[in-house]
């Protein structure tokens, strides 16, 4: 930093050579040097109180324009951005439906090799040996008939809203 | 008033400034160098990191019996792949991926030195070292680490830190019939780096199977993840096939053969079930069968899956006398009741073998030469047809002549040219020596015999199907087959089917016989033959019955031979002819035509019934026209229509059956109306329709 400074000092030393005296000379507000440190700090008390600020329409146009403008171009980008970001999204959204459907049809591949299996000509053949046990009477339970029932069968003991 | 102005500032400003242009200004030489001149670089870099290419394989067609049951599907899975030149530690590897895959300490071990052999090769490679013939047919950049791995196994994989760890799109075959029909579907392996059908049906229609693989191209994220997909070139999906084949038919066939190979002390057996009117096989089984999930067999598993129902050619044995005697009544040389003498038993000839029959017979007339199985009254009426007529007849039968049904490997059998016979090549043919056939040619033969006289072609596949792979659009393509011939007369295939069923009745096949069902066919007893001494084996034959039934209008004609047994062709293939060919019509909805005793007391059960009922005003007379005077032999024309008229179901029913009349029942009660009359002469191939009413 004090290199930077004493650089630019040299540069400008023909025009603002007295700048620099002054500033290696006034002291008034000059803090407390730091040790082996060529940075000087200097305080000054700054009274506003009697300020007026003067409302300048340039600095307020230039700084909305540059506002609006920065916006402009970022609305601009986004709109450019936009539908690459979309169609980059639905890619992988087409992936994604792509490789469910091949899950799924892998899924019904393996339901019809079970229903397959459990159509054998063996397997119904296992099946048409087996003795199917008719449950006991108590163990069935009939619907109540609807209206419109031609025939019902009636079950003693079973009340209407059983 | 002005803003106070410093001009310290200013000139910091400007100097910054300019840094700043000076800066900026690099950075856009840097980006010109870096997007024109590098671009072409730099997009090749990109694409090779980011574009890639896929085959995507088409998923391979199933594979349905007739009616739409599964015996071949096939389900995406994914195969694991290591480059294994770039593991560093084949046993750290193979330690990593054991928890992951799930195996056992057998086969990291196997993984290891699988790894540790491949990386040996490439150091070899690269010292110019020579390497075997193994060696060098070797894939040094890729080992496949499991195939068909689970979602799981795959996620878990993807966690460890190998980079050359892939995972390759693959497919796996189901056969959810296990060994049912295996010679049929046959079975995928491995050739080369590919899977490939090897036998049955998957290798026959490889390619239509495979359908065409679809060319992709894909952009992928740092994770592999393809996020855009577009194909380069379109694929198609794989045929399903519609096959022939009845599954239970099919199953009741395995079974029966199984059976009877065992009990008869055979080595293998095969059975051939067809549709005589379409040459539609209906059953197709081979024993002993084998496991067609086994993708890589050992070397007795991979004999089983010889389907020798089509590849292997026998001598067909007393089989062939059907097709020496129905050329003898078809050119009319004889009749069913033309005199043969039998010479008791043994015919010497000069300068050649005597031919031997196994029982004595005397005089026999040409229909007893048939249901008794004289091979001496064969050969003499093949002397009487004559050599020429003879060979004519064999080649209008189909001997020699490949069906091609769509399985591969199919034999022509043996059946030499005319040229080459010698003075009595044809007597031994007659009989079924000097001459080879395979069973679908021979089950060929007799539907010739049961459809009236074509020759069909037989056939394993019934149709193609393509289902487009957006819409879900099915389209069938139908297989195209030559049309019947007609080879023999109708009447003469009549008269021999009557003959046959007297095998059954009375001659060499009582046991062949069908309860609730008449049954024709004629049995076989080959003796084999030794491939170093070319002279027949005592006890060891090719046992055979083919038949037919029902006898009027037949619907299925069964071929069954149990092979290499002590036994002979009735006993040993009979018994399975019965139990497949009932199961079959029972399957097909074929009518009994053939009452038993317990049939019979249902239907006298049902007379009585009829008679309960109240008087019924007499139908007005219908005038008969009168038919052609029948001649005394019952064989040799077509059956006389009886008259059905004023008679119930049952009793017609037993009438036309005992007739040999097939009928058309229509309605229910008592008979009034029947066409054609009673007296006529009912033609080949058609039926009496009888109306009944009740009033």
């Amino acid at each position: 930093m004090t290199t930077l400074a004493a650089i630019y000092d040299r540069l400008s030393e023909r025009t603002f050579g007295r700048v620099a005296v002054e500033r290696r000379d006034g002291d008034d507000f000059r803090l407390r040097a730091l040790p082996r440190e060529d940075i000087q700090l200097f305080v000054k008390r700054i009274d506003n109180t009697r300020m007026v600020r003067v409302v300048d329409t340039r600095d307020w146009f230039a700084s909305v324009s540059m506002s609006a403008g920065v916006v402009a171009a970022a609305v601009m980008l986004i709109l450019l951005l936009v539908p690459g970001g979309y169609s980059l999204l639905a890619s992988r959204n087409m992936e994604r439906l792509r490789e469910e459907r091949i899950q799924l049809n892998n899924e019904l591949q393996m339901v019809r090799i079970k229903e397959a299996q459990l159509r054998s000509a063996k397997s119904l053949k296992t099946w048409e040996h087996r003795q199917f046990v008719e449950p006991a009477a108590t163990a069935v339970v009939f619907a109540p008939p609807t209206q419109d029932a031609v025939a019902a069968v009636k079950v003693e003991g079973l009340t209407k809203n059983q | 008033m002005h803003p106070p102005h410093d001009e310290h500032s200013d000139a910091r400003a400007i100097w910054i400034g300019r840094a700043a242009f000076v800066w900026a200004g690099l950075i856009v030489l840097q980006l010109i160098y870096l997007q024109v001149v590098k671009h072409a670089d730099y997009a090749k870099r990109a694409d090779s990191q980011q574009l890639h290419e896929y085959v995507e394989q088409a998923q391979r067609g199933d594979i349905v019996d007739r009616n739409g049951h599964a015996l071949a599907i096939s389900v995406r899975t994914q195969t694991a792949v290591v480059n294994p030149q770039k593991i560093p530690s084949a046993e750290f590897f193979a330690g990593s991926v054991q928890e992951a895959l799930g195996l056992t300490v057998a086969e990291r071990r196997e993984l290891t030195d699988q790894m540790v052999y491949l990386q040996r090769i490439k150091a070899k490679k690269e010292l110019n070292e020579k390497l075997t013939s193994a060696e060098a047919h070797e894939s040094l950049n890729q080992m496949v680490l499991k195939r068909h791995i689970t979602d799981e196994q795959r996620d878990r994989l993807k966690r460890l830190p190998f980079k050359s760890l892939e995972f390759i799109d693959d497919s796996r075959r189901y056969y959810p019939n296990e060994t049912v029909a295996a010679h049929v579907v046959g079975t995928l392996g491995i050739v080369g780096d590919d899977l490939e059908g090897v036998v049955g049906v998957e290798k026959k229609f490889d390619t239509e199977l495979r359908g065409k693989p679809k060319l992709l191209k894909a952009l992928t994220d740092s994770q592999q993840n393809r996020y855009v997909t577009w194909i380069k070139q379109k694929g198609e999906p794989g045929v399903n096939l519609h096959l022939t084949i009845h599954q239970v038919i099919q199953e009741e066939a395995e079974t029966q053969l199984e059976l009877a190979v065992k009990k008869n002390g055979g080595k293998r057996g095969f059975l051939v079930a067809m549709d005589p009117q379409t040459g539609e096989i209906l059953a197709l089984a081979n024993y002993p069968s084998f496991d067609p999930s086994i993708e890589k067999p050992t070397k007795e598993e991979a004999e089983t899956r010889v389907n020798q129902a089509v590849n292997l050619a026998l001598e067909p044995g007393s089989v062939m006398k059907m097709i020496t005697i129905t050329t003898g009544l078809d050119t009319g040389k004889v009749t069913p009741e033309t005199p043969v003498f039998c010479e008791n038993g043994s015919w010497p000839r000069p300068n050649r073998k005597p031919i031997r029959d196994l029982h004595p017979y005397g005089g026999l007339d040409v229909a007893h030469v048939l249901i008794k199985s004289s091979n001496i009254g064969a050969a003499k009426v093949a002397v009487t047809i004559g050599r020429e007529t003879l060979y004519n007849y064999l080649q209008r039968f189909g001997m020699g002549q490949r069906t091609d049904l769509g399985l591969p490997g199919e034999s022509r059998g043996i059946f030499w040219p005319i040229d080459k016979w010698n003075q009595s090549t044809h007597e031994y043919i007659a009989f079924g020596h000097n001459i080879s056939a395979t069973p679908v040619q021979l089950a060929r033969a007799v539907c010739v015999i049961a459809n009236g006289g074509k020759l069909v072609s037989p056939t394993i596949l019934l149709s193609k199907e393509y289902v487009d792979p957006e819409s879900g659009r099915k389209t069938v393509l139908h297989v195209d087959r030559p049309a019947p011939r007609q080879v023999i007369k109708p009447e003469t295939a009549h008269t021999v089917r009557l003959l046959m069923q007297q095998v059954v009745e009375e001659g060499t096949g009582t046991l062949a016989k069908i309860p609730g069902y008449t049954a024709g066919g004629k049995t076989g007893t080959a003796e084999l033959i030794d491939p170093v001494t070319h002279q027949y084996l005592k006890n060891r034959n090719a046992a055979s019955f083919m038949g037919f039934a029902p006898v009027v209008n037949p619907r299925i004609v069964i071929i069954a031979t149990v092979y290499d047994t002590p036994q002979k062709g009735g006993p040993a293939a009979g018994p399975m002819f019965s139990a497949v060919a009932r199961a079959a019509l029972r399957v097909l909805n074929v009518p009994q035509d053939k009452f038993d005793a317990i049939a019979q007391k249902a239907a006298d059960e049902a007379v009585v019934e009829e008679k309960k009922l109240p008087p019924l005003k007499a139908p007005p007379p219908q005038k008969a026209e009168p038919g052609p005077e029948p001649p005394p032999s019952r064989f040799l024309v077509g059956p006389k229509v009886p008259d059905f008229r004023g008679k119930s179901v049952p009793v017609v029913l037993k009438e036309s059956a005992g007739a040999g009349v097939p009928v058309e029942i229509m309605g229910r009660g008592i008979a009034r109306l029947q066409k054609p009359p009673a007296g006529a002469v009912l033609p080949p191939g058609e039926r009496v329709l009888v109306e009944f009413a009740r009033n």
